[in-house]
């Protein structure tokens, strides 16, 4: 996960991608592109986020393997379930907790996303579910896709002529709302200027901001790749792990106490 | 495969095995820096056992290796089984299948029926062709030697990683003691005959316990003891993991059979272009 935000950071803090305006000559309108001068690697980027998405649900089951018993009387189906309805966690998530006793399994049923919201959307939503989906992919299917993307706009020097542009700033603004970088001199938004006032400069009336996120088609819903992981991290840690670990075989109260330091440092953090 | 143009439809595949190189030279740099710290994590003393009139050298565990190590064993591990999944998945798309949750490479080590079994969910959408290479691939085809086969530790590896625990680290013996006792054997320069009747060292493999000997003199009986024995020699020591005790070097042998499967298939996607 620092990995993979050091790259980033560093990757962003770099001219990668300038915004341009220029004129449709055929339509008069204006046009909001991003030019792409240095490229992610999306595959680098993919396979640090995919190690961390594999160490989170790894660890997830590893406490779960820890919980059914030493040794766990069913080892080779051991996991730690995530489930999206109730119904799916009592046929098949139980079974997979087999040797763990009622009240950790109790506890792991409370967190299950299926549990924890009313609808299958809301449900999915969910960190432990986001974290199921994105190791299903990463593990078997596809490296994730980790890209950039633009975030949003300020408008921090508009001056007087073009305060009453409003219509124009709101057209970009929406225009560049979290939206991949996918090619070059991508479109972003188009809009109609007003007839008489100077064009928006993209280097002097305009702040574009740019994140680096998870593919919208993918499992990764678009969200900010590091942002999306830490607070799947944070989760684990604080609603998981730390219901869970007075349960784990040989743990003392001062080790509990130890994670729920753990816990908050990660809050902290 | 140091190429990996992302329009390849195998170039997740190949940056997942690249990804496993970076974490195995990563391994070997913390394994290094593991036995090279000062103190050193191990150390040996050496005794007179006056019962058995030989001098005996014992190891002296003060650091195991740590978890991390484990950790990152199992990231490389993860990102070459994970290749393999990938493989599957890109040619179950280029031979007009339909891949789905089940669809990953099967690795069957017990017989051709259980490839059968698990093969109908996991390669459903294979053509035959790409079928057979998957099926020439198993480990089970290595007979009784299958258990040894990369591809079946591969799936206990990375099953154990996965789903239950880290894989602990330990120290053990990498050196073969053959040479060394051949030259002992012959060094004794001294006039009467040698006092020493036998030497005996710890075979390759040993693994570091505390308190373990991997070093014993036997003196000829009436023989006056040593009061003191210096070991100079350097013993080279390597990282094994888990309870099937692979050694980190073994990763190698593993990386070369999911190299072999990755070309197998890119052999049949149109966009591969080879150089020599």
């Amino acid at each position: 996960m620092h990995a993979l935000h050091v790259e980033t950071e560093r990757f962003l803090g770099s001219p990668a991608y300038v915004p341009v305006v220029d004129e449709d000559p055929q339509t008069g309108e204006h046009v909001l592109r991003v030019e792409v001068r240095k490229w992610p690697p999306v595959l680098d980027w993919g396979v640090l986020a995919g190690d961390a998405v594999h160490n989170l649900r790894s660890g997830l089951d590893h406490l779960a393997f820890a919980l059914c018993g030493d040794p766990p009387p069913n080892p080779d189906k051991s996991a730690f379930p995530i489930f999206d309805s109730e119904k799916g966690f009592d046929h098949k998530g139980c079974e997979l907790l087999r040797g763990a006793d009622a009240e950790v399994k109790r506890l792991i049923k409370a967190v299950q996303p299926g549990l924890r919201f009313k609808t299958p959307k809301a449900a999915h939503q969910d960190p432990l579910w986001l974290l199921y989906k994105l190791s299903n992919a990463e593990k078997h299917q596809l490296v994730l896709t980790v890209g950039g993307a633009t975030h949003g706009a300020n408008f921090p020097n508009l001056g007087p002529e073009l305060e009453r542009s409003t219509r124009e700033v709101i057209a970009v603004g929406m225009g560049v709302l979290r939206k991949p970088i996918t090619e070059q001199n991508q479109e972003f938004v188009r809009w109609t200027p007003d007839p008489g006032k100077p064009k928006l400069d993209p280097h002097r009336n305009m702040e574009l901001a740019f994140f680096v996120a998870f593919d919208p088609e993918g499992p990764g819903r678009g969200l900010a790749a590091h942002d999306l992981l830490r607070k799947i991290d944070s989760y684990i840690r604080q609603q998981v792990l730390w219901p869970l670990c007075p349960h784990l075989p040989g743990m003392t109260l001062s080790d509990t106490e130890l994670m729920l330091a753990i816990s908050r440092l990660a809050v902290v953090h | 495969l140091t190429d990996s143009p992302s329009d390849h439809r195998l170039a997740g595949a190949i940056a997942k095995f690249n990804r496993s190189k970076e974490q195995f030279d990563e391994l070997i740099v913390e394994m290094d820096a593991f036995f090279n710290q000062d103190p050193k994590p191990h150390h040996s003393v050496g005794e007179f056992d006056t019962e058995k009139w030989e001098w005996v050298e014992r190891f002296q565990i003060t650091q195991e290796p740590p978890l991390r190590l484990g950790v990152i064993f199992g990231d490389c591990i993860h990102n070459l089984r994970s290749a393999l999944d990938h493989v599957i998945w890109q040619t179950t798309l280029l031979d007009g299948g339909t891949p789905d949750d089940s669809t990953q490479f099967p690795i069957a080590s017990k017989s051709e029926a259980q490839f059968e079994a698990i093969a109908k969910r996991r390669i459903a959408g294979l053509s035959e062709k790409h079928r057979a290479l998957v099926k020439q691939a198993q480990p089970y085809n290595a007979g009784d030697q299958a258990h040894r086969h990369p591809l079946g530790v591969l799936a206990t590896l990375s099953n154990t990683d996965k789903h239950r625990v880290v894989h602990p680290a330990y120290s053990f013996i990498s050196d073969d003691p053959g040479p060394a006792l051949d030259a002992l054997v012959g060094s004794y320069q001294g006039e009467d005959s040698s006092p020493v009747h036998a030497f005996w060292m710890a075979k390759r493999g040993t693994r570091l316990m505390h308190g373990t000997p991997w070093f014993r003199i036997t003196w000829e009986p009436g023989e006056e003891p040593p009061r003191e024995v210096q070991v100079n020699a350097d013993m080279t020591l390597g990282i094994a993991f888990g309870d099937i005790g692979v050694a980190a070097s073994s990763i190698r042998h593993i990386a070369e059979a999911v190299l072999k499967v990755i070309q197998a298939f890119m052999a049949d996607f149109p966009e591969t272009v080879w150089e020599d």
